[in-house]
């Protein structure tokens, strides 16, 4: 529970959100439906919430977020709603995976905080996929 | 679709849902659950931080979570992160039956359910292999070592299939009670869902490391399903 994992758990959890602020208006605007252009929108208001939460964080334990990069490279090429859909639910898992970590080492308040940014993540990252996945934030790291 | 019940909400529990569906033997068993899992959830708090890492070799003698958590002179057989595990998975086990009554109730909701009694059955999977006393946590294949330690717990993988894993035979005397209708029902799985969610934001602060890292993703596919479960009604 070193703070030095602390840190490089929250700096973590900002690059992630940092990075969802980047990558949902790029899907946002291949999706089908107004319903979910509007979610898209939600979402993303939330992930910016989110980046002044995690930087205030960090600003608690004494360091500051890096900048956002002005470029992410997307893991795929976002061409309609589905690709869309799959950034998306991408994004959400990873940012759901670096709140996980955040879990693992906080304590108190912010412990029940970054459980509770990661439930929002899955709930979201659910949305997009239509499905759920049993392990939220672990996908590709649990074996069982 | 307007809510049938304005002020029971997530406090109706699994026992609502039994009570609803008319089964009253498993609604005893599950109150006995939800007694157990109810009179424990600080009782290992204060241990925790003390104890992780000081996992006791010895293979546990009873599965009995609230006894030793609650004398503090004698050393529980059982580590505090075990003493969590075992009371998510009896949470686990207590949602695995509500999925399995309403699916008793309502066959026709049985095949839209099982993706979320499999998450369930993959978190108790999860849990069991976290709580193995000598295993490397989320590393070895979680089959056999976790069944010679925590029997109570152990069971469950092999109940994934929907089929086998259900109480009842169909057409038993259960099918002739009248049920309410299935958005009723999968309104109060959402409810259940919802409350485990909560649950496990207190379930984290009980410890750290991976099995808080656990605990949080269980009680994060939770509020995804509070969210699915009442996204087609």
């Amino acid at each position: 529970m070193s703070d030095s994992g602390l840190v490089a758990a929250l700096l973590a959890a900002a690059a992630a959100e940092n990075a969802a602020v980047y990558g949902y208006p790029i899907a946002g605007a291949k999706l089908a439906t107004t319903r979910d252009k509007n979610a898209a929108r939600a979402a993303y208001d939330a992930h910016r919430a989110q980046v002044q939460d995690v930087t205030q964080w960090l600003a608690t334990a004494g360091a500051t977020p890096s900048p956002a990069a002005p470029v992410y490279r997307l893991p795929n090429p976002v061409v309609d709603n589905s690709t869309a859909r799959a950034l998306l639910a991408a994004i959400e898992e990873s940012t759901a995976a670096t709140y996980a970590d955040v879990v693992a080492v906080a304590t108190a308040q912010l412990q029940r905080d970054a459980a509770l940014a990661l439930q929002a993540a899955a709930t979201r990252e659910a949305q997009w996929r239509t499905t759920s996945v049993p392990f939220p934030g672990l996908v590709g790291r649990l074996r069982l | 679709m307007s809510d049938p019940l304005p002020s029971a909400g997530p406090l109706v529990g699994r026992r609502g849902v039994l009570r609803l569906l008319g089964i009253a033997a498993l609604s005893a068993v599950a109150g006995c659950r939800s007694g157990k899992q109810r009179s424990t959830p600080q009782s290992p708090v204060p241990a925790a931080t003390s104890s992780i890492g000081s996992r006791q070799p010895a293979v546990p003698p009873t599965p009995q979570p609230s006894q030793p958590a609650r004398a503090q002179p004698t050393p529980s057989p059982l580590s505090a992160d075990q003493l969590l595990a075992q009371r998510v998975a009896v949470a686990e086990r207590a949602l695995l039956a509500a999925y399995d009554a309403v699916a008793v109730a309502h066959p026709e909701l049985a095949g839209r359910l099982a993706p979320f009694r499999a998450d369930h059955a993959a978190h108790l999977h999860g849990l069991v292999s976290e709580a193995a006393p000598s295993s490397a946590p989320s590393s070895a294949p979680a089959a056999n070592a976790p069944a010679a330690s925590a029997p109570e717990v152990s069971a469950p993988p092999s109940g994934i299939a929907p089929a086998s894993a259900s109480p009842f035979a169909a057409g038993s005397p259960l099918a002739a009670v009248s049920s309410p209708a299935s958005d009723t029902l999968l309104l109060h799985l959402a409810d259940l869902e919802r409350a485990a969610a909560a649950a496990r934001l207190d379930d984290v602060a009980a410890t750290s490391g991976s099995l808080a890292r656990l605990v949080a993703s269980i009680g994060g596919c939770e509020a995804a399903h509070a969210v699915l479960l009442v996204a087609g009604t």
